[in-house]
């Protein structure tokens, strides 16, 4: 018996970290394991994947997994710019950090088990926080072992507890209780898929010479990276421009005023920190 | 006619001149460094309009032409031994980025010790990196095969940077006379299909995901293998221009009726020639094929000379673990044909001297052979 | 000059793939907004061959050369020269990371120096391998955590803009991610110079120097202010201090205290006593040797250093 896991998250949010302690602990608990990352040319903030396979017999996989038993969305914000239900087995598991409920999620497959938990809510609770950001991928560990009971291949919570208390040091503990808080708080339920299989076609691929032309959003749309929203108070602002000036991602426009490009700022706050007039108010974004 | 006597080294200076180079960035180093030093004074004398590059390395010799190269000038460097191993991390750029950048190669072997004698090695090392590569045995050959290589570098199917290499000192220090032709009408100033150009900005090589990577590399593939179809196009125009049978692919000599055939690149192959003449003069019957397109490899060509042969692989280089480069190319393209058996000889090792004796000698020491070809 | 009459025009385009406040994007907008676009890049491995995006689509829109790490300022002099051939004045430019410029670049960079290239050179200087994830270089400063020196870098810094001086070239000049407009006007200065001008922007990089995001600038004011980092200019051999730093040469601005900038970032915050004593004794060391240089500004070092 073998089961392969996906995770989504942003990069910096530990996707890769809890793909290997998710390894860490299925070896512990007896089978063969394998955790392996995906690395893009994306940087902090952007989608990555991180994958993990788990087995009763030696693994001999090198390649990426296409079609996982279970899939792990550390961020809501990923529904957006990827499709997280792709390729995932006939009923297999998808567990999403969201304040929404198993039903509100729409996907191809026949049926698959829904875990939904607000893991943000419980990092926030169990004050567990990194630079001010949630750290969310420590108590997406706890529904995974949901997952896993549903697969008839238990993984010991306890186990998950020492790997954890022993990656973390001090910090352990918080990590350990935000587990236990997301593993009883995860809603679970099986839901059969409403919506329609389409076909995907390859894009036939030219390339006689390694050249790329300019264009905007060679990343899409960065939005999907902001955590904070900046907000122009235009009571306050005198226009001189310096938000403009030293903004890293071309995201402020001037036209009679200056105005922020919401699809591309990645909400780095430069504009609010160096207004002289504090006329950027900031804010948490709230996308999902 | 414009005959001088001029050296392989000089041949390989001239010949750029003539080619109608506009960069050339280049660093000094043995035997190679009359090159260098040869341009360098054309440039001066205002003989040849191009701008000279004295740059502080090898590696920043072919960044220099690379990026010359791209801004749209016809770039022309040359290096041997130590030299060209410290570019090689630029030669594959130059093949990724399809930069037809020619360069002359004056084959030496790679220290330590210091050894500064020919030997094919440096070059044999770089065999992967996707330049072209040509393996002269003469002067005149190497004075003819530049021009040529830029026709065939810079051909729109083909695109990719091309080495000329001879032997260093056996044909890099030895004079011989050479016609100086003016290449105009064989060859114009280089067009590129795109060049870097503040009007038109794009982006040249950033990050390229696994599968365009892979179209880009599968391309360059395609582009070798059209190279061999166009350089006998480019053999047969140059011959019209010049009245010159200047190869680039194979050179055969006296292989129709022959038993054995003798397989060999550079120098060695011309010195082959005699020790075939006076194979037959032995009642051997014995012919000749040089390679002298390394890369794209000419497999075909060679299964067609060589079927139903024996056939003696002389190596001036050696791949230790494996043998002689040559050797294994060749016998990997006989590997479906009815050849009659495949010898490899690894001679001429860090410069000692190859004479016809030496290749007669090795020829006679197979016994078997002998007995069955001499009636 | 004025904000408001700066290049409108972005040559950096949004949605690109650069950190949450990067100061390369910074810089590099401000730089090509001096140059209006007339510029072609040579850009060797460093962030910026990363963020620019992967193929087909770049983030950059005036011509860029991507290159291997060592050979950008060999690659640019191969391009000069055939802009030269055909009679093209576009400005060469070249856009390399401190990794490329003060270790693996160095010889081509001299080399191109020595030669007096007609380029710009422009190193944005973060102090660390950051493409690579925040490992040491030559221009990493003593005591820094980076992920090969775990317990703090045990040498000091290098200083490239100090031996491209001593190369006697036309055009040198620092500059720093948190005085955009002095960036803007050196970049303008540097394009009237014919020959080798050389310009290095300190970068403060959030993720690998560990502060929040939204510092990126006021870092970059901070290192000058606290004398960490230096404004200075040399043309055609003479050499001044310049903003900031001037005032503080001049004795009309107090330093703040070195110590504000170092606890500011948590690549210091191991740092003991003798360690930070240690680094103000390099940058105290530091001053006094360049005001030798400069040798018209005659106030004592007591006078101005805190």
């Amino acid at each position: 018996m073998m089961a392969s896991i996906r995770f989504h998250g942003r990069g910096g949010q530990g996707a890769v970290t809890a793909s290997k302690l998710l390894a860490e602990v299925a070896y512990m608990s007896g089978y063969y394991s394998q955790s392996m990352p995906f690395f893009g040319a994306e940087r902090r903030g952007a989608p990555v994947i991180a994958f993990t396979r788990i087995s009763d017999e030696p693994l001999f996989e090198t390649s990426q997994v296409y079609h996982p038993n279970i899939v792990v969305v550390l961020d809501p914000v990923i529904l957006r710019a990827v499709d997280i239900f792709s390729g995932v087995k006939e009923g297999g598991t998808v567990i999403i950090n969201t304040t929404k409920k198993p039903e509100d999620f729409e996907f191809e497959q026949d049926y698959l088990n829904i875990i939904t938990v607000d893991a943000t809510g419980v990092a926030i609770e169990n004050d567990l926080l990194l630079a001010g950001l949630p750290v969310v991928n420590t108590p997406m560990l706890g529904p995974l072992i949901r997952a896993f009971e549903l697969l008839n291949m238990p993984l010991k919570l306890e186990l998950l507890e020492r790997v954890v208390t022993r990656k973390f040091g001090k910090a352990g503990m918080k990590n350990v209780s935000a587990i236990k808080q997301a593993y009883e708080r995860a809603e679970m339920k099986t839901i059969r898929g409403k919506r329609k299989r389409k076909r995907r076609k390859k894009e036939k691929i030219t390339v006689e010479f390694p050249i790329s032309f300019p264009s905007e959003g060679v990343a899409g749309k960065t939005k999907m990276w902001r955590d904070f929203r900046p907000e122009i108070d235009y009571e306050k602002c005198n226009d001189c421009l310096s938000c403009w000036l030293h903004c890293p991602e071309s995201a402020i426009r001037v036209n009679d005023r200056v105005e922020i490009d919401y699809e591309y700022c990645k909400g780095c706050l430069v504009c609010s920190a160096i207004c002289p007039k504090r006329a950027v108010k900031t804010g948490r974004e709230v996308f999902a | 006619m414009n005959v001088r006597i001029l050296t392989g080294n000089e041949s390989a200076a001239y010949s750029a001149m003539k080619s109608m180079v506009r960069v050339v960035a280049a660093y000094p180093i043995t035997p190679a460094t009359p090159v260098v030093e040869t341009v360098a004074k054309l440039v001066e004398s205002g003989e040849m309009q191009a701008k000279m590059i004295r740059v502080e390395s090898e590696h920043s010799a072919m960044a220099a032409c690379i990026g010359a190269s791209t801004a749209g000038s016809r770039t022309f460097t040359a290096t041997s031994s130590h030299g060209l191993a410290y570019m090689h991390e630029m030669l594959h750029w130059a093949t990724n980025a399809r930069t037809p950048v020619v360069m002359a190669v004056a084959n030496r072997a790679i220290g330590p010790g210091w050894n500064i004698w020919a030997d094919l090695s440096d070059a044999l090392s770089q065999r992967d990196t996707g330049w072209i590569q040509l393996y002269c045995s003469g002067n005149q050959e190497i004075y003819d095969t530049i021009a040529m290589a830029y026709r065939l570098a810079e051909d729109r199917k083909v695109l990719l940077p091309a080495m000329v290499c001879y032997d260093g000192f056996v044909l890099s220090h030895t004079a011989m006379p050479v016609e100086i032709t003016d290449f105009e009408g064989f060859l114009e100033e280089y067009n590129p299909k795109w060049r870097l150009d503040a009007d038109n900005p794009f982006t040249h090589g950033n990050i390229l995901p696994p599968e365009p990577f892979a179209e880009l590399r599968h391309n360059i593939q395609k582009a070798h293998d059209r190279a061999l179809k166009i350089m006998k196009k480019i053999e047969d125009e140059f011959y019209e221009f010049t009245k010159r049978e200047t190869p680039l692919i194979i050179e055969e000599y006296r292989t129709e009726d022959a038993d054995i055939v003798i397989v060999t690149m550079g120098a060695i192959a011309s010195e082959a020639k005699i020790a075939v003449n006076s194979l037959r003069e032995k009642k051997v019957k014995a012919g000749l094929l040089r390679i002298k397109s390394f890369r794209p490899f000419p497999e075909k060509d060679v299964k067609n000379y060589l079927e139903g042969k024996r056939v003696y692989v002389f190596d001036r280089a050696i791949s230790p673990g494996s043998g002689g480069q040559l050797f294994r190319e060749i016998r990997s393209a006989l590997a479906f044909s009815d050849v009659k058996s495949v010898v490899p000889r690894v001679v001429g090792i860090g410069g000692i001297d190859v004479t016809k004796r030496t290749i007669e000698k090795a020829i006679f020491e197979r016994k078997i052979w002998i007995k069955e070809v001499v009636a | 000059m004025k904000i408001s009459e700066m290049e409108r025009e972005e040559y950096v385009l949004p949605g690109n793939t650069a950190c949450h406040g990067c100061p390369s994007t910074i810089c590099l907008r401000t730089v090509l907004k001096a140059l209006k676009g007339r510029a072609i890049l040579v850009i060797p491995a460093c962030c910026t061959s990363v963020y620019m995006g992967p193929f087909p689509n770049s983030a950059i829109k005036v011509p860029v050369f991507n290159t291997a790490f060592a050979s950008a300022a060999a690659t640019a002099s191969g391009i000069k020269a055939s802009l030269e051939m055909q009679g093209d004045d576009t400005e060469v430019v070249v856009w390399a990371g401190d990794g490329g410029t003060y270790d693996i670049g160095l010889q081509a960079l001299s080399g191109a120096a020595e030669r007096g290239e007609d380029i710009i050179y422009i190193c944005y200087n973060n102090e660390i391998y950051s493409n690579t994830g925040i490992q040491r270089s030559g221009a990493t400063p003593f005591g820094a955590w980076t992920t090969t020196t775990w317990a703090g870098k045990t040498e000091h810094r290098k200083d490239v803009s100090e031996i491209m001086l001593a190369h006697g070239i036309p055009y040198v000049a620092t500059a720093s991610t948190g005085y955009l407009k002095d960036l803007y006007e050196k970049v303008k200065k540097a394009k009237e110079i014919k020959g080798f001008r050389y310009i290095e922007i300190l970068a403060p990089c959030p993720p690998g120097w560990r502060f929040p995001m939204d510092k990126t600038v006021h870092m970059g004011k901070l290192a000058v202010e606290s004398g960490m980092w230096i404004l200075l200019e040399s043309v055609n051999g003479r050499f001044r201090f310049t903003g900031v730093s001037r005032a503080i040469a001049e004795g009309k601005r107090k330093m703040r205290d070195l110590e504000e900038y170092l606890i500011s970032q948590e690549r210091f915050s191991h740092l003991s006593k003798k360690e930070i004593d240690e680094i103000r004794r390099y940058v105290q060391e530091k001053w006094s040797r360049l005001i030798k240089l400069e040798g018209e500004v005659d106030a004592a070092i007591a006078k101005f250093y805190v």
